[in-house]
């Protein structure tokens, strides 16, 4: 479905950056496909790339047997419907003086009340949050009703940027189940950036590890978190809070 | 106790936001604080430090040491905030001046309380920031905020909050927008830290496997009160209140 061939990007301002250098995977249909780094890491810059939002500065990008590094912004139509971003903050990316009908039908250029109902149900929303606007929602809330909207014009692909890192704990995990529902009703394939391994570890079946620009891992989910090969992802998981180890060391003292 | 904190309440205008909460932290004890966005965990912990935003009024009592907090005048409480009582935040940029060096930012905190010359607070501080393990000491006291990373600038403030050996420390949050990887380092700098000056601790987080890895007792907050409290193996494996096991099912992604 996508398919990167050893993609760099450089950027030259504010001052030079080797953000992705040489990273080469591909992302099968229906795969839910988890990219995990921290700051620095490239995951950002790959977001962009994947989208159409920027070009690579080598390598190639292809989208459905189809190059999309090199095409002009008219001739990405086909993308945009296709390929869908939820990100991070739902109260930047909704605009607060429309009403969530509005947002929801905006990718399709029409009204159409029927698929806003559609769709509301389908992110576990009531009909009547049509007619009210962003701030009157919570955060979760408004994070169902980015996703209700990049569901909107039926894309394939879904590609998921921090979905979850605004969001309070207990809601979290509602949002996270959420998508992988979504991904398995509408047969989507999923793109889950994450800087946080236990939440990529509940949504996707395989995970890329990427460190300063570069993949160093690669490989189905359980095998990486449990038998990971490279230095730099047993340290990332060394690192992680994991609750169920703390509370087993707590009983463990008594 | 070191803290102790009797039947705090903070209000917006009628609107109750923290109802009338109690709880103490003794000397080198280490005390979580914790429960979701709009808790009122944030507010109780600036109504401690005299921080509360415009509008929003304390009642209730917090002693720190013997001595009362709320309602004291603003002049005492300026004199204890960084000697008695220090605190460090999630996001270092805010509370560090972009337009002094760290260095001097760091040796002022030391002579604002213990006066002294300027040279002997700069070696003091070139001191602390080695020991926040801050590589070439000499050469970043030397920076701007702005030159250093997220992970630097939160070391920087844990210098300055343990510059005067406080009595009480209170983190809220202080690594949630760190790598992981540079998490687990400054809390394990913060664990030493109030260690070695038996500087008791009221660390505020919304994340269970934090407060479990640095704290020995947990106060749940939800809805501006403490609806449990205990030792942090009994809060989180045996939890009673209803609230408690939600935050816990909901944290442990690992379960169906």
């Amino acid at each position: 479905m996508i398919e990167l061939r050893n993609v760099h990007r450089r950027y030259r301002r504010p001052r030079e950056v080797h953000a992705l250098r040489g990273v080469s995977f591909a992302v099968a249909a229906g795969q839910r496909f988890g990219i995990v780094g921290e700051s620095g890491s490239g995951k950002s810059t790959l977001v962009r790339l994947l989208a159409g939002l920027d070009r690579p500065t080598s390598g190639e990008i292809s989208f459905d047997g189809k190059r999309i590094d090199a095409l002009p912004e008219r001739k990405l139509g086909f993308l945009r419907d296709s390929l869908q971003v939820v990100f991070q903050d739902p109260m930047g990316s909704l605009d607060p003086r429309m009403r969530v009908r509005d947002i929801i039908s905006e990718p399709l250029g029409r009204r159409d009340p029927e698929r806003v109902a559609e769709l509301l149900t389908a992110v576990g929303l009531p009909a009547d949050a049509a007619g009210r606007y962003p701030h009157q929602f919570s955060g979760g809330q408004r994070q169902r009703i980015s996703i209700a909207r990049a569901l909107a014009p039926r894309p394939r692909v879904l590609i998921a940027d921090e979905p979850v890192s605004a969001l309070d704990v207990t809601v979290r995990k509602q949002i996270l189940d959420l998508l992988a529902e979504l991904t398995d009703a509408f047969e989507l394939t999923l793109v889950f950036v994450s800087h946080d391994l236990a939440v990529v570890r509940r949504v996707c079946d395989t995970v890329a590890v990427m460190r300063a620009g570069e993949l160093v891992e690669l490989g189905e989910v359980d095998q990486v978190y449990d038998a990971p090969q490279h230095p730099y992802t047993r340290d990332l998981i060394a690192a992680a809070p994991n609750l169920r180890a703390e509370l087993a060391r707590l009983q463990g003292g008594r | 106790m070191t803290l102790e904190v009797c039947e705090l309440s903070v209000h917006a205008g009628t609107h109750p936001l923290v109802r009338g909460v109690s709880f103490g932290v003794g000397r080198g004890e280490r005390v979580g604080l914790i429960g979701e966005s709009g808790s009122g965990k944030s507010l109780t912990a600036s109504a401690v430090m005299g921080l509360l935003p415009e509008g929003l009024a304390p009642t209730g009592s917090a002693k720190l040491t013997g001595a009362e907090l709320i309602g004291a005048p603003e002049r005492e409480l300026s004199r204890r905030r960084g000697r008695d009582l220090a605190m460090v935040f999630q996001e270092p940029m805010t509370a560090l001046n972009p337009l002094m060096r760290v260095g001097r930012q760091v040796a002022e905190s030391i002579r604002l309380h213990r006066g002294g010359s300027r040279r002997a607070a700069l070696r003091a501080a070139v001191e602390l920031l080695d020991a926040v393990k801050l590589p070439d000491p000499e050469q970043l006291a030397r920076a701007y905020p702005h030159q250093l990373s997220g992970g630097q600038r939160q070391r920087v403030m844990l210098a300055i909050a343990l510059a005067n050996d406080p009595a009480l420390l209170i983190c809220d949050e202080p690594t949630t927008a760190l790598d992981v990887t540079v998490q687990a380092q400054v809390l394990d700098l913060i664990l030493s830290g109030v260690a070695e000056r038996e500087t008791a601790l009221l660390f505020i987080t919304h994340d269970l496997a934090v407060v479990a890895k640095v704290c020995t007792r947990v106060l749940v907050m939800y809805d501006g009160r403490i609806v449990e409290e205990g030792s942090t193996s009994d809060v989180l494996t045996r939890p009673s209140h209803d609230y408690t096991k939600k935050l816990l099912a909901a944290s442990d992604l690992e379960a169906a």
